[in-house]
């Protein structure tokens, strides 16, 4: 596929004519910011129908179009196989939130709006996106929709994509599909769903509908230490098992307990950390059993500071002070715990992995490994997963969905996102 | 797409199944000619029981016939109509130009039940109680209880997205489904889940058979809950009630049964309200506020003549109706169930118990929980007797957000009320919305006049919903009942949906004719 003759200029001159002229640029510093993508421009589009202009143009001018999420790991892409001019679309300008709905709680909003400002737009409204670690908070709603984060779950509110009503999205042709909002249908295929976790390959998510919560009446924070990480797992599981639904649930092994919650002595083998959040009430008595279960598993409770601690930062959105090690993660159902924890350990030979678990559900977990110190995806650990036949979470494109593709986008104008 | 029969068809599906599970004789052909569609029933009783019946039924054993099935289809480009209990009632599996019904339920078996990951793997021809009696005995649940557990399938719920009583608890089946496994159109196998990212099973749990057959499903479930508790309460309006339920769902509370009947709908209930079996009225006295034994010393002409009569009637009935059904009923009836371990049960019970007196509620304590519980799976079989009377019944399954749910109440009622007898009650309650279970009952004489007024009730009803902001079916589904309002349903995404039909089923035989495709 090549592009036909055609200069930068040109394009930015038909583009321009669609979003502005201060809405294009190709300097250098704005296109440097596009990493692996490689563009001859970036576009800021401020609307559905800017982005379904831009996207019918390239598609008629045969340009490439690599769909960015404002500088998080969703502005990395597969490796074009083509020559073809690139263009990135950045949906930064695309912040609006169109509607609070009060009433049924949800959220309205255009795509390009970071999570943590989303959240602290609802949380005026008494209202919040979902008890998820902060790490979730610096996606933007689009990015996370499109390329969904392993984080992004929680034992109470489930996966945050789960929470996705309905969206509206930009497809290659130039034509903007909204579904339709309702709390649950039975109206066929639920079409919205392919365009979550498609990594921007069947279209651009412009706007959603979220389902939102209302903030905890009432919180508890407990912690406990377990003899053991595989102990502590089994515990969260049979908390579970028996209906207790915490707002947050993490399992730390012993590295990551140090590196979180500070070194003790002596050393705490395996953590776990509880948020129980509702009517005060509930939270009680998901308190009560879930100490009684972690007990019947070895938990010692741990001094009521260690949890609020943990709990204050981690309930905050903010920056790392420092560059962090660089996790895989990989989603394991319980019966395979103990062979992905022994798997990473005995293939490195090296320094501690750094391991936690987060994402309960009763079917199983997601195991996090780091090595410290590694910024970079240690690749070593990844194969070392494979091997123990456990498949890291990463994208996983099917040939049905390159089918469903080449219908939806056949010049493949839309370059795929890499997770 | 109508398909003519002919030998060599016949010879390549035998040469996939035995002789055995292939059927072309004429009582098979009836009998799969239909589901539970209740317009169907009308044709029934017009003594035209098969209007368009299917060429060929096959009962394959394994996916690889299914897949073999369908390309055969494929290559004579026959109609293929995937079948489960044919409990639907939209007509979504019925012929619709002859072609190849496949009868999925002798794939039944229950091929693993992961204790420690909660996970357990059907065949999907599986009957509904049956798998949950299969999860019982390793004590499991599967939490899905529709109406017709008794006479429907696995895969039957899976592809019309299907919800059961205790949806507020266990969500509806595509909360459920794992991982799938379906044949496409051309033959193709593909498997799809939560394992698989991106995720493409949504696309097949709710397509109707227009995508793919479903072949077998992985599912999550529950352990079986060691207490159950119900409490019933009355509104003196709907809208006190279905505030009440918005309340506790919108705390994170997870009652598993939340109902709320209007006043209409609490006077059929009512006659359920007795914790101890105490005989129950049928639809028709329930419906013209009959006592049962009323009802009984009538005799069934008199009885016949009087509803049809009542229900030819509908606008002038229901104003009257309305206007005493308040004093007859006294209110509004709301049930509540909680099930799981005993302290979270009663703590739940105890808030959601506050919530209700909170919104006007009057406490009628456990028994009409009980009895509710007890006769939960009876009212699927009352329509019969009306249709048998020389009337019709139908239900419309709505939802909407609670913004917009009782505008769209209103407004269906407000519709339907000049053409039939309308009842309703709200369940399926969700933190954002609610669905309603509109009943509704009406007579025309004749065939032709029922058929033009049954047509006329559901247009009218579903313009209502789609102009009050709401969803035209919340779980039982489209098929050719809701087929012509899905382009309003979905707007431009309708367009979406055939591309990937092109894409799934790209020699368009997987049960054509329904959907809106």
């Amino acid at each position: 596929m090549t592009t036909p003759l055609l200069d930068h200029e040109s394009i930015a001159t038909r583009l321009a004519e669609i979003v502005g002229a201060t809405h294009v640029s190709s300097a250098p510093a704005d296109v440097d910011a596009y990493g692996g993508l490689d563009p001859v421009l970036v576009v800021w589009p401020g609307a559905a129908s800017e982005v379904a202009r831009v996207l019918k143009t390239c598609t008629e001018l045969g340009v490439a179009v690599g769909v960015s999420a404002s500088g998080t790991r969703a502005t990395r892409h597969w490796p074009v196989q083509d020559d073809r001019l690139r263009i990135a679309l950045d949906t930064r300008r695309m912040l609006n939130i169109l509607e609070v709905d009060e009433l049924s709680l949800t959220v309205h909003s255009q795509c390009g709006i970071q999570l943590r400002h989303l959240e602290e737009a609802v949380n005026r409204h008494g209202l919040t996106l979902g008890p998820f670690p902060p790490a979730v908070q610096r996606h933007t709603l689009g990015g996370i929709l499109a390329a969904p984060h392993p984080s992004a779950h929680s034992p109470q509110a489930g996966w945050l994509t789960q929470a996705c009503m309905a969206v509206s999205v930009a497809q290659a042709d130039g034509t903007v599909i909204h579904t339709r909002v309702a709390p649950r249908r039975a109206t066929g295929p639920d079409i919205s769903r392919i365009y979550l976790g498609s990594r921007g390959a069947l279209g651009v998510i412009t706007t959603a509908v979220l389902r939102l919560r209302r903030q905890a009446e009432h919180e508890a924070v407990v912690s406990f230490a377990l003899p053991d990480l595989p102990a502590a797992i089994d515990g969260a599981r049979a908390a579970l098992v028996r209906g207790i639904r915490p707002a947050r649930l993490r399992v730390l092994g012993a590295e990551q307990a140090a590196r979180e919650l500070g070194q003790t002595q002596p050393p705490l083998p395996a953590v776990v950390l509880a948020v129980l959040a509702g009517p005060q009430a509930m939270a009680a008595v998901e308190q009560r059993l879930l100490e009684d279960t972690l007990a019947e598993h070895g938990a010692t409770p741990l001094p009521h500071a260690v949890g609020s601690r943990w709990w204050a930062r981690s309930a905050v959105y903010a920056e790392a002070p420092e560059p962090q090690p660089c996790p895989i993660a990989v989603r394991v159902g319980y019966s395979r715990v103990r062979e992905a924890l022994e798997a990473a350990p005995r293939r490195i030979q090296r320094e501690a992995v750094l391991t936690w678990a987060e994402g309960f559900s009763l079917r199983g977990t997601t195991l996090w490994f780091a090595l410290p110190g590694a910024t970079e995806e240690p690749h070593d650990l990844r194969a070392a997963l494979l091997d123990a036949g456990l498949d890291p979470y990463r994208i996983n494109f099917p040939p049905l969905l390159d089918e469903l593709r080449q219908q939806l986008d056949p010049a493949q104008t839309l370059v795929v996102m890499e997770a | 797409m109508t398909h003519q029969p002919s030998t060599t068809v016949g010879r390549d599906l035998l040469s996939v199944v035995p002789e055995a599970r292939f059927s072309q004789g004429a009582a098979d052909r009836l009998i799969y000619s239909r589901d539970m569609w209740p317009k169907a029933l009308l044709s029934v009783r017009d003594n035209k029981p098969s209007v368009h019946p299917p060429d060929y039924i096959v009962w394959p054993e394994s996916t690889e016939e299914v897949a073999a099935l369908l390309r055969v289809a494929g290559k004579h480009r026959i109609p293929v109509i995937p079948y489960g209990g044919g409990s639907g009632v939209c007509g979504g599996a019925m012929a619709t130009g002859g072609g190849l019904v496949l009868d999925l339920k002798r794939m039944n078996a229950t091929e693993e039940i992961d204790l420690e990951d909660h996970l357990a793997t059907f065949q999907a021809g599986i009957n509904g109680q049956l798998l949950e009696d299969q999860l019982n005995l390793r004590g499991l649940t599967l939490g899905h209880f529709p109406a017709s557990i008794y006479i429907s399938t696995l895969g039957g719920w899976l592809a019309a997205r299907s919800a059961g009583q205790l949806s507020s608890r266990y969500g509806k089946i595509e909360d459920m489904v794992h991982d799938l496994e379906v044949v496409l159109g051309d033959g193709r196998v593909v498997r799809c889940g939560a394992a698989h990212e991106p995720d493409l099973m949504p696309l097949f749990v709710g397509s109707e058979g227009t995508l793919g057959v479903i072949t077998r499903a992985t599912m999550r479930v529950h352990p079986l809950p060691d207490f159950r508790l119900f409490r019933a309460y009355e509104f003196p309006r709907i809208a006190a009630g279905c505030e009440a339920m918005r309340r506790v769902m919108q705390r994170g509370l997870r009652p598993s049964v939340m109902r709320l009947y209007d006043e209409m709908d609490t006077l059929l209930a009512r006659p359920s309200g007795d914790a101890h079996g105490k005989k129950r009225g049928g639809l028709i006295e329930s419906m013209m506020g009959l006592a049962p034994q009323v009802g009984e010393s009538l005799g069934a002409d008199l009885k016949a003549k009087l509803m049809r009569a009542a229900l030819s009637r509908a606008g002038m009935v229901n104003r009257v109706v309305e206007s005493l059904v308040p004093k007859l009923s006294g209110g509004c009836m709301a049930i509540l169930g909680f099930e799981g371990e005993r302290p979270l049960v009663e703590a739940e019970a105890g808030l959601c118990h506050a919530e209700y007196l909170a919104a006007g509620g009057k406490d009628l304590g456990e028994g009409p929980g009980i009895a509710w519980y007890k006769h939960r799976y009876d009212v699927s079989y009352k329509m019969s007797p009306v249709y048998h009377q020389g009337a019709f019944v139908d239900t419309m399954e709505v939802a909407a957000t609670w913004e917009r749910l009782m505008d769209m109440y209103r407004e269906v009622r407000k519709a339907l009320s000049p053409l039939a007898m309308v009842l309703a009650h709200f369940s399926h309650a969700y933190p954002e919305g609610c669905s309603i279970y509109f009943t509704f009952a009406a007579s025309a004489e004749g065939r032709v006049k029922s058929d033009t007024l049954y047509d006329e009730i559901w247009r009218t009803g579903l313009a209502a919903v789609i102009k009050a902001g709401g969803t035209i079916s919340h779980h039982h589904g489209v098929g050719q009942a809701k087929a012509a309002f899905m382009q309003e349903e979905h707007g431009s995404a309708m367009a979406t949906y055939r591309q990937v039909k092109a894409v799934m089923d790209p020699a368009g035989i997987l049960n054509p004719g329904k959907m809106g495709l």
